[in-house]
């Protein structure tokens, strides 16, 4: 008997074989395979070129470099300075970039007139914050981003007018909330605003300012953007452009290179009264830093025209090699502000970028979508075409026909996807020297590894064919379970440990043989999907994945009994 | 009455088969000898049903089937003894005629020389061999016909189950057939076959199964079913050279129904209520001087028998 | 026999409108769609969130309280962000009803042999898509587009002139950035529906295109140390669009142009492919 199921099995896989291997309808799992592999292929050609361009810069330096003199290059240091350090760059580049000048109209100081208006009542948000300092409230424009206190220095003078802005790192501004502040009491002629808006102009914005005796004045402004992405900033009517700034800060610590702007803003008092609030208009994206009131008309406006004064600022490129990393350093006005040291190899975190590849793209992407492909036809694509009688018809029992059909998935689905693997390990290691190859392969256990990511291949089959192979028979539109699976997969890390078990990931994170390190910075949620908290050891995992697939094939060999030809039309 | 051996019958015992809530088939007790056996009835009766239930495609709602000695639930054995034609013209993808043929027969364990011969008989008995290397996708109606046929025979069962074959088939081709399901018959198999082509199925059966609406309404040969159906007179065609002189003594009896003279005036159409004693009448008035030519049954065929009890039904309906 | 008297002849009456006809494929595509319970009930679920919204906003607008629970308060507003979350939440539901709709839509036709049916009327291929197409996209706009219009005009008749003066352009961003989403859901899985036979293998197609090609582009990007891989990635190309258009700021690799672009391009493949596939006769070799 067990001969006859033998033959009976090899029969059907020549079968599937033949309808899946050699079938062009088979043609989309060989490019789901291949695309890896050409991955691989693209990132070693450029390796090798980016190789090739180090060794060709390094040679044409002044001295030979190590890792250490590139990582001596500091932000701060003057041109003269690094080529002291590592010789004339051999690559270099050169260009004028426009940029406004670091000129303010408003200077810094005390000795300015009027009244200053206390705000620090009424400040709700953030607005000015320290370079490099990291901040988790808002920002200015609730996106976090600010204006910088190294730029914008508390006390300022335009026109004369004493101005003082909050303290930077704290709430320091106000943006209108319909709320009246108070003023200091007195008869004033002018009403000086520090203001600016967020997310484009705000137009026709109103202004109160109450009186003693119950009147008021209303003034209609319109307020420009303080970001110099907004086109005319400054050019609204009875706007003069006080503070303008060459970039901001931003939430994380670093620095936008976008010009970022202040304006001034006068309005006239009836000075016959005297003033007793403020009402700022109720809008999130209008904000004001500094309020004054004097008793002097409106003084000498500066910058009518609202343009900024630009200058063209020198930016020059150096690129130094050691032979193997490549340092490119970006100055401004002759001061390096930015490096960036290209490591063009290094082992252990091509080896991580590897199993990173590996993990979150082939076992749950690629082999996922080729697994569903070919088992989920198995049974449900035969009753689509209306073929599937013709297996029920011949004389072979029905278990030993999904035996056969299960057979030949798998061995379809792990010559394509083993064969992947390989072809990408090969890759992978074929960017190595001979020493460095023979160094990883037999000192740095890279064959384990090699042979590790195999065997995880092939579980891999294993269990999602014994998933898809039971949802094509289960279910007339298995898609259904397929995106279940798919979004079960990766919320493993997230269900309890008995049905974590019931998932094919649970027991392949544990094989796959290179852990990958979280990032510094990741939120907890993410980090429990790249790292493996509780692995298990490898001969459970593996009779974790035969006995899971097991018993979806048994379900599966007990509804293929029950199973009744009854084709229905699209 | 000799007890009928299961083993020598294909018995249906009180099987009903509902798919959801429509009727399939309805407490039908079958049990069908060797020979050719064809099921007749208008499209949705339960024709394809009852042979699904026969090979184990479908699993009847309700009650029991014995192919032979064997349960259509166990297809390993059932299939060695029974080939099955079936009315889905569709095939499985990338194979060539000799392939799907050769498949059938690898599938059920054959080994390679064996299956290759055994599939080339088959294919040479259905006049395929020139188009047997060729993709069936590419086959016309007929032949697809004929090659389902082929993976039928390829395996010399002793069941054949044949639904609609002769469709698509040109005249010469039907023919050939049917001599095949004869030949096939005489060796003593089961021939089962669904067919509306009436006439060919009064030529070629030795019984016939009636349904309609899911219920057998008649099974046996023809003739014993006709003769069951007493509420339609019998129709006897007569060739005499005195029709009006015989027509007038027909009339005289009581069980005459109606007499109506040929437009050639040498033949006449009697309706009687008993076809006994009109045969027994007959050879008193043929002693008595008319001369008779012949004297036939006019409705004692599967298309008269299929006009009286699925008809009629059709036509209450 | 000869034929002495011919009293045939064809139908001379009054004839529908010719931009109309595409309109029976819609009628009768989207009444098979609702004669499946899942689908009638996802599109049901579609519209759980905005009524979520529709609360947010009313809560937004009347309990000043709320404005005491700083943090809290801030997430009751009603600003850009709110109505980007919006179209992340329905766009997501878009793809799923897509997923599960737009494969029935052509595939069953090509599998029936229907296709000559339809073309040996006076009856474009052209019309035979829009007509197939106009199901999607009136599903698609009834969940994304139509109810946050519906939450914007809301939103303005709480808060006021001063509001939706200021924040209107939000309104034609919401419409563009939703129909950009429908276009390339809709064309995605009517060509995928045509170039495979079986509806369910299309849906997988579907699933296919956007998560692999998602996984793939951070491949990408992860091997080759660059950003560009994030062009292979649907969910990427849209999201940079609906931030730039809602004006919300956020660190992107790719520029939104260059987003439009690839988004455009993706079109025009697809376009391609229906192009190719929706034809009147097939060759079997």
């Amino acid at each position: 008997m067990t001969k006859l199921w033998w033959a009976q099995i090899k029969a059907v896989i020549r079968l599937e074989m033949k309808k899946t291997f050699f079938a062009r309808r088979g043609l989309w799992i060989y490019i789901l395979a291949l695309l890896p592999v050409l991955l691989f292929i693209a990132h070693t050609v450029i390796i090798s070129h980016e190789r090739d361009r180090s060794h060709g810069i390094a040679h044409q330096g002044d001295k030979k470099l190590t890792h250490q003199d590139l990582l001596a290059v500091k932000t701060g240091m003057t041109n003269t300075e690094v080529i002291a350090l590592l010789g004339r760059p051999p690559e270099r580049a050169h260009w004028n970039e426009r940029q406004i000048s670091r000129v303010t109209s408003a200077v810094s100081g005390t000795g300015g007139s009027g009244t200053p208006v206390n705000l620090s009542t009424s400040y709700n948000l953030n607005s000015i914050y320290t370079d490099s300092t990291i901040f988790k409230a808002g920002g200015l424009d609730n996106a976090g981003n600010v204006y910088s206190s190294n730029l914008l220095t508390a006390n300022r003078i335009l026109n004369g007018v004493q101005f003082n802005c909050g303290p930077a790192n704290e709430l320091d501004a106000v943006h209108g909330t319909g709320q009246p502040i108070g003023l200091p009491a007195g008869q004033f002629a002018s009403l000086h605003l520090l203001a600016a808006s967020a997310y484009g102009p705000v137009l026709g914005q109103a202004i109160t300012v109450t009186y003693t005796d119950g009147s008021a004045s209303t003034f209609t402004q319109n307020f420009s953007d303080w970001c110099g992405c907004v086109p005319n900033p400054g050019e609204q009517p009875g706007e003069s452009l006080a503070v303008a700034m060459p970039y901001r800060d931003s939430s994380n610590g670093t620095q936008d290179n976008q010009a970022s702007y202040l304006y001034g803003y006068t309005f006239a008092l009836n000075r016959a009264k005297t003033v007793q609030s403020l009402t700022l208009p109720d809008n999130r994206n209008v904000i004001v830093l500094a309020a004054t009131l004097t008793k002097q008309s409106e003084g000498t406006r500066v910058g009518t025209s609202g343009q900024a004064p630009v200058v063209d600022v020198p930016h020059e490129n150096y690129t130094y090699s050691d032979g193997a990393n490549n340092l490119y350093v970006g100055l401004a006005d002759g001061k390096v502000v930015d490096i960036n040291l290209h490591e063009s190899f290094n082992l252990p975190n091509e080896s991580v970028v590897f199993a990173g590849v590996f993990q979150f793209f082939y076992l749950r992407l690629a082999i996922f979508f080729g697994c569903l492909g070919i088992f989920m036809n198995l049974f449900r694509g035969e009753i689509l075409d209306k073929s599937l009688h013709f297996y029920f018809l011949a004389p072979i029992r029905r278990d030993v026909l999904m035996a056969g059909k299960f057979l030949a998935g798998l061995l379809a689905t792990c010559t394509i996807f083993v064969t992947s693997e390989l072809l990408q390990i090969i890759v992978f290691t074929g960017q190595f020297s001979p020493s460095v190859r023979e160094l990883y392969l037999y000192q740095n256990h890279g064959l384990a590894q090699a042979v590790a990511y195999l065997g995880v291949t092939a579980l891999a089959c294993l269990g999602y064919g014994a998933f898809f192979l039971a949802a094509g028979m289960l279910f007339r539109n298995p898609i259904l379970p397929a995106a279940a699976i798919l979004v079960w997969e990766a919320a493993n890390p997230f269900l309890p440990a008995l049905l974590k078990k019931f998932s094919v990931i649970y027991y392949l994170k544990s094989l796959c043989p290179v852990d990958i390190p979280t990032p510094p910075g990741t939120p907890p949620l993410l980090s429990l999907l790249v790292s493996n908290p509780d692995p298990i050891s490898t001969p459970v995992a593996i009779l974790g994945i035969v006995i899971l697939a097991l018993l979806v094939l048994c379900v599966s060999s007990f509804q293929v009994r029950r199973m009744e030809i009854n084709y229905t039309t699209e | 009455m000799s007890e009928v051996k299961q083993s020598d019958r294909i018995v249906f015992e009180d099987v009903s088969k509902f798919y959801g809530e429509i009727l399939g088939v309805n407490r039908v007790n079958l049990s069908i000898p060797p020979g050719v056996t064809s099921l007749v009835g208008p499209n949705g009766s339960g024709k394809t049903t009852l042979m699904n239930l026969m090979t184990g495609l479908v699993r009847p709602t309700r009650g029991r089937i014995h192919v032979l000695d064997y349960d259509p639930s166990e297809p390993e054995k059932l299939f060695k003894i029974l080939g099955y034609s079936t009315q889905f013209d569709a095939f499985p993808k990338g194979l060539t005629g000799f392939q799907f043929v050769y498949s059938y027969l690898r599938l059920g364990g054959s080994d390679a020389e064996t299956a290759s011969q055994m599939a080339w008989r088959a294919i040479e008995r259905v006049g395929l061999i020139d188009a047997a290397p060729r993709n069936v996708a590419a086959y016309s109606k007929g032949m697809r016909q004929r090659i389902r046929l082929a993976q039928a025979l390829c395996h010399n069962p002793r069941v054949l189950i044949l639904d609609e074959p002769l469709n698509g088939l040109d005249p010469l081709a039907r023919a050939e057939m049917i001599a095949l399901f004869r030949a096939t018959a005489a060796e003593g198999c089961y021939v089962i076959i669904s067919s509306h082509i009436l006439h060919e199925v009064d030529a070629i059966s030795d019984q016939v199964i009636l349904l309609s609406n899911g219920y057998v309404v008649a099974e046996g040969q023809i003739h014993s079913v006709r003769d069951e159906i007493r509420e339609h007179p019998a129709q006897i065609l007569i060739r005499c050279d005195r029709p009006r002189d015989l027509a007038a003594k027909m009339m005289e009896s009581e069980h005459t129904i109606e007499v109506r003279i040929h437009n050639d005036e040498h033949g006449l159409l009697i309706k009687t209520r008993d076809a006994d004693r009109f045969y027994l009448m007959l050879n008193h008035i043929a002693l008595n001087g008319v001369e008779i030519e012949s004297v036939a049954p006019a409705d004692d065929d599967v298309n008269s028998v299929y006009e009286y009890l699925i008809g009629s039904d059709e036509v209450a309906r | 026999m000869a034929v002495y008297r011919r009293t045939y002849t064809s139908y001379s009456g009054p004839l529908t409108p010719t931009w109309s006809r595409s309109l029976v494929l819609f009628r009768y595509s989207r009444r098979k769609v609702f004669r499946s319970k899942f689908q009638t009930g996802l599109f049901v679920l579609c519209f759980f969130y905005p009524l979520a919204c529709l609360l947010i906003i009313y809560l937004a607008n009347n309990l000043s309280f709320l404005e005491k629970f700083g943090n809290i308060g801030a997430a009751f507003s009603i600003d850009n962000k709110f109505f980007l979350n919006f179209l992340f939440v329905q766009g997501v539901l878009a793809f799923v009803l897509t997923a599960f709709t737009g494969p029935g839509l052509i595939s069953p036709d090509l599998s029936n042999g229907a296709l000559p049916l339809y073309f040996c009327r006076p009856f474009s291929r052209a019309e035979y898509v829009l007509g197939k197409a106009s199901v999607l996209v009136i599903l698609l706009s009834q969940i994304t587009w139509v109810p946050g219009l519906v939450l914007f005009a809301v939103q303005s008749s709480l808060a006021g002139a001063a509001w939706t003066w200021d924040h209107l352009w939000i309104a034609g961003s919401l419409i563009l950035s939703s129909l950009i989403w429908i276009a390339i859901l809709s064309l995605l899985a009517m060509a995928l529906s045509a170039w495979v036979k079986w509806r369910i293998v299309a849906g997988a197609l579907l699933l296919a295109v956007l998560f692999f090609g998602a996984g793939f582009a951070q491949a990408i990007n992860a091997v080759m140390r660059t950003q560009s891989g994030h062009f292979l990635n649907l969910f990427y190309l849209i999201s940079t669009i609906w931030t730039s258009l809602l004006r919300v700021d956020s660190d992107r690799a790719i520029s939104s142009a260059e987003a439009w672009v690839a988004l455009l391009g993706y079109c025009g493949i697809c376009l391609a492919l229906l192009v190719r596939k929706v034809r009147a006769y097939e060759v079997i070799k």
